[in-house]
C-alpha cells in the first residue's frame, strides 16, 4: 500500500547542508500497523511529513520515492495532494498546538476531512456536526459538545492531542500517520485510542503508521516495527523480533 | 522544619464564561523537594501550574512562591520562533542577571551539556529542532534563570526513554546539588514513582488525594487514583 524508497531529506537553511533523513527505504502492506521508534532527532518527524506531502519547503532538497498504491506522493501537484490528505491520509502531528488553526473552533476543524467531501457525500451540516461529535467521544471525551465549541486554546494538551487525532480519523482514511499521539495523555487514555486504532485496523483496514518514543505503546500496537537513529533506518522486524531479539546495540538501549 | 518556598492557600482560578479550572487548591512545595501532581488529562493540572507562575490570575486565595522556573507543556507556543536559540538564551541571562553576560558563552556551553544537546543548536530557530530538541531547549531556559523552584509540566513527555533518563538525571542533580525544589506535572507514573516524594491527585479541578509518594502507589484510597495507576496493559 504504502512504498518508501530511497528517501533523502537535506536541509539549506544554514552555511552546511544538513542530512535529516538518508537512504529510508519501508513497505506498509495493506492493513498493516507499522511503528517508527528511535531517538530524539533521528528523523522520524521529518519522514512522517514527507509522507504526508508536507515538505513543499524551499530550504530543503527531498529525492527518493513515496508511493501510495499507485500515487507518487513525494513527487505530485500540490492538488493532487490536496485530495488526497484528508481523505486518504489522516495525520496526527507532533505539536497540536501548532498544527491547529488558533481561529477556527474545534469542531470546525474535527470536520475538516467530511468537508471537503461534503458535495460528493451529500452531507448537510448537521449530519457533519453529529460525526464530529460522535468521533470526539469516541477519542474519550465525556463533554465532546463543549469540545466542539472549544477554541484550541481553550483546551488541555491532552484534549488537543484527542481533538487531533478524532480530526485525522473522522474519514476513515486508508493510511493513518500519528507522529507522537499520546504523548499527552494519561494511562486510562492512552487505552482508549490504542483500542479505537486497533478497532479502526480491522474494521476498515487503515493502514497505521505509528511513532512513538514510547515504546509500550509501539508494543502493544504495532506488528512491525522499524528502527531510526541519525537519519538512516538502523534496524526493521515484527514488533517480536525486535522487543524479543534486538540485534542492534541501539535497539537494545531503547528497549531497556 | 525546612522551608517552604512555594504555597497555595483556598485558590480558585475558573476561566471566564466557563466553569472550568481549579479550586480550594491547598497545597505547598517545601525547599528541596520534588513533588507531583497527577491527574487525568484536563483535570486542569496546567491551568493550577499557569496560575502559580502567575500567567493567570487567580480569582482567591493566596498564593506565595520564591523565583520560579517554568517548562511548558506546549513549549513550541513558549517559545519565539523567529529568534535563534542562542539568542533565546542571551534573553535569558541578561533578564535575569546582567552580570552574568559576559559569562553567558561558557553558561549556555555547560547548560547543552547538561542537557545533552550539541552546540549546533545555537544557530537553529525552535521550528528548525525536532520535538525532543526543542523540549531540552525549553528546559535549559527554565533552568538558566537559577530558580528556586521548577515548574515542569509534562517535562519528559516528547522525549525517548535514553533523553528521558537523562532529563529526569538532570533533574534529580540539580535538586540535590542547588537544592531546587520541583513541582512535577506528569502523566508518566514510573516516572513519577521514581523522582517524586509527595503526590497530589486532581480530579476536576480539585486535590482529591495527597500523600508520600509510597502511600499513594500502594493504598491509594480512591477509585480514581487506581485508574491512573494502572498501566497493566502497556506490560501484559
Ligand atoms: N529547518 C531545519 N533546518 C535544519 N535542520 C532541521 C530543520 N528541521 C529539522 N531539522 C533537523 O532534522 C533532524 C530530524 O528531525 P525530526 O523532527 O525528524 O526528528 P524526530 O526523530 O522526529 O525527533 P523527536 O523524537 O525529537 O521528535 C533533527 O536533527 C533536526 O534538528
Ligand atoms: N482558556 C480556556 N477557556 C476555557 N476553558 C479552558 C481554557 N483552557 C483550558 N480550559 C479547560 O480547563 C480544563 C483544564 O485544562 P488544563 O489544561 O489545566 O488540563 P490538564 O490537566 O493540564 O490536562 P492535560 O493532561 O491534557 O494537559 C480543561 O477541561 C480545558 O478544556
Ligand atoms: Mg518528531
Ligand atoms: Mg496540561
Amino acid at each position: 500500500m504504502l512504498t518508501v524508497k530511497d528517501l533523502k531529506i537535506e536541509f539549506f537553511d544554514h552555511e552546511l547542508p544538513e542530512v535529516a533523513v538518508e537512504d529510508v527505504d519501508f513497505v506498509l502492506e495493506d492493513g498493516d500497523i507499522l511503528g517508527i521508534v528511535g531517538e530524539s532527532g533521528s528523523g522520524k518527524s521529518m519522514t512522517a511529513m514527507a509522507i504526508a506531502g508536507l515538505l513543499n519547503r524551499k530550504d530543503l532538497q527531498k529525492s527518493g520515492n513515496i508511493m501510495l498504491d499507485d500515487v507518487d506522493l513525494l513527487n505530485s501537484s500540490r492538488a493532487t495532494l490536496r485530495s488526497i490528505q484528508g481523505k486518504e491520509i489522516g495525520i496526527v502531528f507532533q505539536d497540536p498546538l501548532n498544527s491547529m488553526n488558533p481561529v477556527l473552533r474545534v469542531g470546525y476543524q474535527v470536520e475538516e476531512a467530511m468537508r471537503i467531501r461534503r458535495k460528493e457525500l451529500n452531507l448537510c451540516k448537521e449530519d457533519m456536526k453529529k460525526a464530529a461529535i460522535e468521533t470526539l467521544a469516541s477519542v474519550g471525551f465525556d463533554d465532546p459538545e463543549r469540545i466542539y465549541r472549544s477554541y484550541p486554546h481553550e483546551l488541555s494538551g491532552g484534549q488537543r492531542q484527542r481533538a487531533q487525532i478524532a480530526a485525522a480519523l473522522i474519514m476513515k482514511p486508508k493510511l493513518l500517520i500519528c507522529d507522537e499521539p499520546t504523548t499527552a495523555l494519561d494511562v486510562t487514555v492512552q487505552k482508549t485510542i490504542i483500542d479505537l486504532l486497533k478497532k479502526l485496523n480491522e474494521e476498515t483496514g487503515t493502514g497505521i503508521l505509528f511513532i512513538s518514543h514510547d515504546l509500550g505503546v509501539v508494543k502493544a500496537l504495532c506488528k512491525k516495527v522499524i528502527v531510526m537513529r541519525n537519519g538512516l533506518v538502523v534496524e526493521e522486524g515484527t514488533v517480536d523480533e525486535i522487543f524479543g531479539n534486538p540485534k542492534e546495540e541501539y535497539t537494545r538501549q531503547l528497549i531497556y | 522544619m525546612s522551608n517552604i518556598v512555594c504555597e497555595l492557600k483556598n485558590v480558585q482560578f475558573t476561566y471566564p464564561k466557563s466553569d472550568k479550572g481549579v479550586k480550594d487548591i491547598n497545597i505547598y512545595v517545601n525547599e528541596g523537594s520534588i513533588v507531583g501532581l497527577l491527574g487525568e488529562s484536563g483535570c486542569g493540572k496546567s491551568t493550577l501550574a499557569k496560575c502559580i507562575a502567575g500567567l493567570l490570575k487567580v480569582d482567591s486565595g493566596e498564593l506565595n512562591c520564591q523565583k520560579l522556573g517554568y517548562i511548558f507543556q506546549d513549549n513550541y507556543a513558549a517559545l519565539n520562533p523567529k529568534k535563534t536559540v542562542e539568542w533565546l538564551f542571551k534573553e535569558v541571562i541578561r533578564y535575569n542577571d546582567k552580570e552574568a553576560l559576559p559569562k553567558a558563552d561558557l553558561i549556555i556551553k555547560e547548560m547543552l551539556d547538561e542537557v545533552e544537546l550539541d552546540e549546533t543548536v545555537l544557530n537553529h530557530r525552535p521550528n528548525e529542532l525536532s520535538g525532543g530538541q526543542r523540549q531540552r531547549v525549553g528546559i535549559a531556559m527554565a533552568l538558566l534563570s537559577n530558580p528556586k523552584i521548577l515548574i515542569a509540566d509534562e517535562p519528559v513527555s516528547a522525549l525517548d526513554v535514553t533523553v528521558q533518563k537523562q532529563v529526569i538525571k538532570l533533574l534529580q542533580k540539580l535538586n540535590k546539588e542547588k537544592n531546587l525544589a520541583i513541582l512535577f506535572i506528569s502523566h508518566d507514573i514510573k516516572v513519577v514513582r521514581d523522582l517524586c516524594g509527595y503526590i497530589y491527585i486532581l480530579k476536576d479541578g480539585k486535590i482529591v488525594e495527597e500523600g508520600d509518594t509510597e502511600k499513594i502507589f500502594d493504598r491509594p484510597e480512591e477509585e480514581y487514583t487506581r485508574n491512573l495507576l494502572d498501566s497493566s496493559f502497556l506490560t501484559k
